[in-house]
């Protein structure tokens, strides 16, 4: 490696971060041209306000911040009912039960071959005045049963994908078939899938601005509605934007994380 | 033993802990592993089975503890019919401790972790008590200091050794050793066959399938030598090795010893 750097000045991590600035750049520089000739005046001086303001010393959240409140609470919840979904649907997918494998299997093809949007506009249109379901229910229930779809058949792959001999010593030792799963063969199967898992809450935390459709206040919700008011399009789409990446990078990131730290363990 | 009829069988058996009665099993794909076999094993008895591979040494211990289902034909352990009844079938898997060729450690748990879980979880004990007996059956086979290690950082030898604590750990009746030594190094092979052999003394009930005859030779009361599924021969351990009957056991003897 040393030898290498000196070879080629600027290798290594510098080389990559002075790549990464030029092409930040010359993306800057391009829309820059793109924007003055549109005309359009940038006014990026009254985005703050609308993050975050500090009065009399005191921080108060702008509507961005509120929003992005929502769309934790949604995403949040909607990935702990996703998980529960995607587990149970998985489960019953290898089960021995024809019924349970058939209902599996009609969820999973009702959603994942039908729009979120149509599945959201059901759920609160339809669905909801039937059975008293919220605003804030029915984007939740939403999400998490589209997610879930998706979520089972990682499940699945991850809990095929344990070797047989788990299985028969699990069986050979008299344990029943809950305590096989939930102490052999999902423990090790969610360190398998962790990076696909990963993906999926990415999805989900993207999917939530959806939810605006049905008039919930999340993050995006708040930014079509300062648009209107403000007609700022350009800097608030770019916030709301980087709001979203910053949220599923810093995910990404610790998963990472966690999965050296799970492998090191084993 | 909560069923009303297991004395019945208990009387009918004697002294024989497992009764394997004109068992068939064909695999889906049409392999027929076993045909018509029939033997009984006696408490405190070594038994060990030998054949060349795909003779369905395997399958037998397989079928006894109900990891494969028989086609035809009756099994009887402990007095417990190996039925469509699942308290059977679940009370046959805890009597019943099984050895594998590659070990079957659960590798996201520690040494201690594997051997405390089903006490736990089928026998109900505390992890105190679990921990108590895991550590005594550790010192038996000479792990006590890798009782926190996980199973990816021992070595094959240390790794059987544990898998055969962890089995005995549920104080089963029977023992079943499906080539417990097949997939180790040649100079590991020693440590997990001594662990055997006390076994062996202390009067455990042992079925083996093995290819290291030696160890048969000395340890084992009877061997049944099988080919195709059947039982070819069938004697008491001195008379099978010194002067077997048939001429396929004696070809079979030849070619390995």
């Amino acid at each position: 490696m040393a030898e290498k750097n000196r070879r080629i000045p600027l290798s290594g991590p510098l080389r990559d971060v002075g790549k990464f600035l030029l092409l930040i750049g010359l993306i800057v520089w391009f829309l820059a041209r793109g924007t003055e000739q549109l005309g359009y005046h940038w006014q990026w001086y009254r985005v703050p306000r609308y993050v975050f303001s500090i009065d009399e010393g005191r921080l108060i959240l702008g509507p961005l911040m509120t929003g992005l409140k929502i769309t934790f609470e949604i995403t949040g919840i909607s990935l702990l009912l996703a998980s529960v979904f995607g587990i149970a649907t998985a489960l019953c997918r290898l089960s021995g039960s024809f019924m349970a494998r058939l209902l599996a299997r009609g969820y999973l093809e009702i959603i994942r071959n039908t729009p979120l949007l149509v599945q959201l506009f059901f759920i609160y249109f339809v669905l909801g005045p039937v059975i008293g379901l919220s605003r804030f229910s029915s984007a939740v229930l939403a999400l998490s049963l589209f997610e879930g779809a998706y979520a089972s058949e990682i499940f699945r792959a991850g809990i095929v994908s344990i070797h047989r001999g788990q299985w028969e010593a699990a069986h050979s030792l008299g344990l029943s078939l809950p305590d096989t799963y939930i102490h052999i063969i999902l423990p090790q199967a969610i360190r398998q899938i962790l990076p696909s898992l990963t993906g999926q809450a990415i999805s989900l935390i993207k999917d939530s601005a959806l939810v605006s459709t049905i008039a919930i206040y999340d993050l995006t919700m708040r930014g079509q509605e300062i648009i209107a008011e403000t007609f700022l399009t350009f800097e608030i789409w770019f916030t709301v934007a980087a709001i979203y990446l910053m949220i599923t990078v810093v995910l990404s990131v610790a998963v990472n994380l966690m999965e050296n730290h799970l492998r090191v363990d084993t | 033993m909560k069923n009303t009829e297991v004395p019945l069988h208990k009387n009918a058996l004697g002294d024989h802990i497992i009764h394997v009665e004109k068992v068939n099993k064909i695999f889906p794909n049409g392999v027929h592993a076993l045909r018509d076999f029939s033997t009984n094993i006696r408490r405190n008895e070594v038994l060990v089975i030998i054949g060349p591979s795909g003779s369905g040494k395997s399958t037998l211990l397989r079928c006894i503890n109900g990891l494969e289902q028989i086609d035809s034909g009756i099994i009887i352990v402990d007095g417990i019919p190996l039925d469509d009844d699942k308290n059977h079938r679940l009370e046959i898997r805890i009597e019943v401790g099984m050895v594998f060729q590659l070990f079957n450690l659960f590798p996201h748990m520690t040494v201690l972790a594997n051997i405390n879980l089903a006490q736990k979880r089928v026998r109900k004990k505390t992890t105190a008590e679990a921990t108590e007996t895991t550590m005594d059956l550790l010192e038996r086979v000479g792990m006590v200091d890798k009782a926190d290690s996980y199973p990816g950082q021992l070595s094959g030898g240390q790794q059987q050794r544990v898998a055969i604590a962890r089995a005995l750990a549920m104080k089963p009746m029977v023992m079943l050793f499906d080539e417990a030594t097949s997939a180790l190094d040649p100079e590991m092979i020693g440590e997990v066959l001594d662990v055997m052999r006390n076994l062996a003394k202390e009067g455990m009930t042992m079925v083996v399938v093995t290819h290291e005859m030696g160890f048969a030779r000395e340890v084992s009361d009877r061997v049944i030598f099988m080919e195709d599924g059947r039982k070819v021969e069938e004697a008491a351990a001195a008379q099978f090795f010194t002067n077997p009957k048939e001429e396929r056991t004696q070809q079979f003897l030849s070619q390995i010893l």
